[in-house]
């Protein structure tokens, strides 16, 4: 009970001193999560009810956005494919990023045949038209979400290796990676410690949006008849019903329309103020997660002993009597102060 | 170019300790080379090096940008490929490998010229000096957090600033826990890549002090490479001026800025005491002079690398490379005209370098 209002606490402070743009994306979060968990909370109405009486209706109370070519509400259909765009988002850049996130960062850091080798595989992919590309493979498979969440995970995985192979390619030449080889440090740790946490920012703000990618690539090939089949229901499904009755039913197709290119957006947006929140040099110190805890000491506030009172006052604790009035420029730690 | 053995500067304290380490031969040979393109040449950095020091020692390397002083100092910690020999208190470093060269690592550490490129941006200063102890297993758990904090202290890190990230802290504190991290390892030989040059000068003096201290209290040796005359100056026991690849001439501190013999040694000399106040960059190329590394292609090369701007090259210098001299026992030089241009002392290289100009 108090430890749930803690966490409340917390994320009311958090939400506090998030900014607009971070309250708008999590709240789009929370809506996408549970509109693919649990849709029923979202809608009481059944998306595959067939009404003979309510054909092509417009927005009305009971049907918000109207209803389709069967008398099925437009929003229900459309909260319930959720779940399957989600999945197949989620799913694609998720295998992507777990295999090619490892491969690129080694093959960068390492070089040699083997880099050269990915990378060549990585180019050539790359440059495979991504409609053909599924119309070949669809054609030999078949057509469902898994060959589809195949398709993009593959054709994901060769753009995360190739961003993920620069970043370690231009981290190898740093200092401070030298400086880890120079100083014993295990590979493996070198790797895991500096190399893959530097080299993920840029990764981080793909990530979402090759989910966008794989959003729009669902939409685009369940146009053409190659995505997920009836009657399963995804964005794509419903824009491909839905073209046909556009006259009649405009909120029909501009609601599937919009959906697409709403989260589309969002997801775009979401990666940079993602990489934002985990680099250290452009945190800002209140919108981080988890959000400190109001009990605990700022960080940096470390109590200095009565014995190294001989340094300059610390910025963090500029209560300290007599020290703080002394100039920064005493002590033999002089120079001190940060840039910041 | 040449098959002289190694010693060529014989450490003073050889005597008492013997040496710490030498280096015989070292040659670091970049291929230019493309993906697609075959093998278009090599450039030889550093072009069969040889030193010695012993315990306690400052080896100050000396010499204009791209002589070759940094790419010595990657060699030697095994993060460029390099030929030739590098023995470490009897051990062969450059045949170390896996484990056996991780831990030997330990006792070889470098400092770098940019303090906060040095440090990883994720890691607070705390877990920069913690790292490697923790990595190479060196205390136990408990006392390791006892350790850093003593460690910062010797350095004169400031507490207040230990949970702070690289770009969060001046150039000055991230140089001293660069140091601090190299201290923690216990490392016998700091090789030091330019430490001081991009700081601000009060800072500069302090490091300076810092690494001093360390040379007494810790008995710690240093490769400091500089192109600041005057650092090396107060720090080195020893110097060696190198120009393109090669060391042209070494001596005890004293006897190399007293009795320089070089041509370039003195054009390095006569230099710095023209441009003494503003802060001493790489030396000014002679007329028509290729200074880049791509200017340094050697292979061809006949004869004195440095007799195109030498003023005092005869029609010998173009045509046969010197071969080390000794002018005394620790001072060796090469130069075929190091004899004839003995008389100069320090004003003459000041009139060499200006009528070069």
């Amino acid at each position: 009970m108090t430890r749930a209002l803690v966490h409340l606490r917390r994320a009311m402070h958090w939400a506090r001193h998030a900014g607009p743009a971070r309250l708008v994306l999590v709240a789009a979060a929370i809506l996408g999560i549970v509109a693919a968990v649990r849709p029923e909370l979202l809608t009481s109405q059944d998306p595959n009810a067939i009404n003979a009486h309510a054909i092509l209706v417009g927005p009305s109370w009971s049907h918000w956005l109207g209803t389709d070519e069967e008398g099925s509400d437009v929003l229900a259909r459309i909260i319930y494919g959720t779940r399957l765009d989600l999945l197949l988002a989620v799913g694609s850049a998720g295998i992507a990023g777990l295999v090619g996130f490892p491969l690129g960062a080694l093959a960068g850091y390492r070089g040699g045949v083997t880099d050269y080798v990915l990378q060549s595989f990585a180019i050539s992919t790359l440059a495979f038209p991504l409609i053909l590309f599924a119309v070949l493979i669809v054609a030999s498979f078949g057509a469902s979400l898994l060959t589809l969440i195949g398709i993009l995970a593959f054709l994901f995985t060769a753009q995360v290796f190739t961003v993920a192979r620069a970043q370690a390619k231009a981290l190898r030449e740093r200092e401070f990676i030298t400086a880890a080889t120079v100083s014993g440090i295990r590979t493996t740790h070198l790797l895991r410690r500096h190399l893959f946490p530097n080299a993920r920012g840029p990764v981080l703000v793909l990530l979402p949006q090759l989910m966008a990618t794989a959003i729009i690539a669902e939409a685009g090939l369940s146009y053409l008849g190659l995505g997920v089949q009836p009657p399963s229901i995804t964005w794509g499904t419903i824009l491909e019903a839905s073209e046909n009755y556009y006259q009649q039913q405009p909120y029909y197709a501009v609601a599937a329309g919009l959906v697409v290119t709403v989260s589309a957006g969002l997801l775009m947006f979401a990666g940079d103020v993602i990489s934002e929140s985990l680099d250290p040099r452009r945190r800002r110190a209140a919108a981080a997660w988890p959000p400190p805890r109001a009990s605990t000491a700022p960080s940096g506030a470390r109590p200095a002993p009565a014995t190294k009172a001989a340094g300059p006052p610390s910025p963090t604790s500029p209560t300290r009597g007599a020290a703080s009035l002394s100039p920064v420029i005493a002590g033999p730690g002089g120079e001190g102060g940060g840039s910041s | 170019m040449s098959g002289t053995v190694g010693g060529l500067v014989p450490s003073e304290s050889e005597a008492s300790s013997g040496p710490l380490f030498y280096v015989d031969q070292l040659s670091v040979t970049f291929q230019k080379r493309g993906r697609l393109s075959a093998g278009t040449g090599a450039v030889k950095a550093v072009d069969g090096v040889s030193f010695e020091m012993g315990v306690g020692e400052c080896l100050g390397l000396v010499g204009e940008s791209g002589s070759g002083k940094s790419s010595i100092a990657r060699a030697m910690v095994r993060v460029i490929p390099s030929r030739g020999k590098f023995v470490f208190r009897g051990v062969d470093f450059f045949g170390l490998k896996g484990e056996a060269l991780r831990v030997a690592r330990r006792e070889i550490q470098m400092i770098f010229q940019n303090p906060q490129g040095s440090l990883d941006p994720r890691q607070t200063a705390r877990q920069v000096v913690r790292e490697p102890l923790v990595e190479h297993g060196l205390l136990a758990v408990g006392q390791v957090e006892a350790r850093v904090e003593e460690l910062m202290d010797q350095v004169g890190f400031n507490w207040a600033l230990a949970d702070r990230y690289a770009h969060q802290l001046s150039g000055g504190q991230c140089q001293r826990l660069a140091i601090a991290r190299s201290l923690g390892l216990g490392a016998e030989l700091l090789i030091c890549d330019e430490p001081t040059s991009a700081l601000d000068v009060s800072v500069q003096a302090q490091i300076i002090n810092l690494l001093k201290d360390l040379q007494q209290t810790n008995r710690t040796s240093y490769v400091f490479i500089s192109h600041n005359l005057a650092v090396v100056r107060q720090l080195a026991t020893k110097v060696a001026v190198m120009y393109r690849g090669r060391i042209v001439e070494s001596a005890p501190v004293a006897e190399l800025f007293g009795a320089p013999k070089h041509p370039y040694t003195l054009e390095l000399l006569g230099y710095e005491a023209l441009e003494l106040t503003s802060a001493i960059g790489p030396a000014r190329p002679g007329p028509g002079e290729d200074l880049t590394i791509a200017g340094l292609s050697s292979s061809g090369m006949t004869g004195c690398s440095f007799a195109p701007r030498c003023p005092y090259a005869e029609e010998r210098c173009t045509r046969e490379a010197p071969l080390p001299e000794r002018v005394t026992d620790l001072h060796m030089v090469e130069c075929h005209r190091w004899r004839f241009i003995e008389g100069a002392d320090r004003t003459e290289g000041d009139d060499g370098a200006v009528a070069s100009h």
